[in-house]
C-alpha cells in the first residue's frame, strides 16, 4: 500500500483506538510545559521578591531603632535578593516566546528558560545565600563577641542558633541543588532532543 | 500504522500525523517553524521509514 492510500485510509477512519489526531497535540504539550514552568516561576519569583521586602523592612527598622549595623547589613542583603530576582526577570522578558509562536520558538524559548534556571540554581550561593549571610555573619559575630565572658548556657544558645542558620542555609542550597539534576537538567535533555529531531535529522 | 507513528521521534510523529490529515507543507511549516523545503526532506525519510516498517510488518505476518 503506498503513502497516498495509507493517507485516503487514515482519513476515512474514525481513530478511536487512542492515537490523537490532533496536527498540534506536540506544539500545544510543549507550549502547555513552557506556560506552566513560567506561571510557577513567576509565583516563586514574586513570593521571593515580597520575603525580601519584609526582610528589608523588618532589618532596617530594627537597624535604626536599636543603632545597630549589622542588622542595616542584613537588610542590604535582602534587598540584594530581591533587586537581583527583579533585574533578572527583566532581562529575560525579552526571552518568551510570543503566544501564537511556532514549535520551534517555542522550544527555543523554552530551552533558553531552562538553561537559565539551570545557570540560575547553580549560582545560588553567590546571589541569595551570601547577600544575606554576610550581615547574619557580622550580627551573630557581634553577639558573640558581646557574649564572650557570658554563662556557657547563653554561649550555647548562640552557637544552637549558629548552627540551625547554618543547616537552613545548607538545605536551600541542597535543596535547590536537586531541582537542577531532578527537574531541570532532564527537561533540558528533553527539550534538546526535541529540537535536535526537528532541526537535523 | 498506529504502532509504527508511535515508534518514530515525537518531532517525526507529530509531522506524520499532519501529513496523514492532509495540512499541507504551508500549513505544518508554520506549526513547526522550519522551511516548507525541509518539511518536504523530513516527510519523505519519514515516509520511507514508516514505509519500510509496514512492509517489514507485513514480511513477519506472512
Amino acid at each position: 500500500m503506498s503513502f497516498d492510500e495509507l493517507q485516503g485510509e487514515w482519513q476515512s477512519h474514525d481513530h478511536a483506538d487512542g492515537l490523537q489526531r490532533d496536527p498540534n497535540l506536540l506544539l500545544d504539550e510543549v507550549r502547555r510545559k513552557y506556560d506552566s514552568l513560567g506561571a510557577s516561576l513567576f509565583r516563586r519569583d514574586l513570593m521571593e521578591v515580597i520575603a525580601a521586602c519584609l526582610v528589608v523592612a523588618f532589618f532596617s527598622y530594627s537597624g535604626f531603632v536599636r543603632n545597630d549595623w549589622t542588622l542595616l547589613l542584613c537588610a542590604l542583603g535582602g534587598a540584594f535578593v530581591g533587586c537581583f530576582l527583579i533585574v533578572d526577570r527583566w532581562n529575560q522578558r525579552r526571552h518568551r516566546a510570543p503566544s501564537e509562536s511556532s514549535l520551534q520558538v517555542c522550544l527555543q524559548a523554552d530551552l533558553a528558560q531552562v538553561n537559565h534556571q539551570i545557570w540560575l540554581l547553580k549560582n545560588i550561593f553567590w546571589w541569595y545565600l551570601l547577600p544575606p549571610s554576610i550581615g547574619m555573619i557580622a550580627f551573630l559575630g557581634k553577639i558573640a563577641w558581646k557574649e564572650r565572658h557570658a554563662s556557657l548556657l547563653r554561649q550555647s544558645i548562640l552557637g544552637v542558633f549558629v548552627l540551625v542558620c547554618g543547616l537552613v542555609f545548607w538545605g536551600v542550597y541542597k535543596l535547590n541543588q536537586r531541582a537542577v539534576t531532578k527537574t531541570f537538567i532532564p527537561r533540558r535533555d528533553e527539550l534538546e532532543t526535541l529540537l535536535k529531531n526537528l532541526e537535523r535529522d | 500504522m498506529y504502532a509504527a507513528i508511535r515508534r518514530l521521534p515525537q518531532v517525526d510523529a507529530s509531522l506524520a500525523l499532519m501529513h496523514l490529515d492532509g495540512l499541507s507543507y504551508r500549513e505544518m511549516s508554520d506549526v513547526m517553524g522550519i522551511s516548507e523545503n525541509y518539511i518536504g526532506v523530513k516527510l519523505n525519510r519519514i515516509r520511507n521509514k514508516l514505509a519500510d516498517e509496514l512492509q517489514r510488518e507485513s514480511d513477519e505476518f506472512r
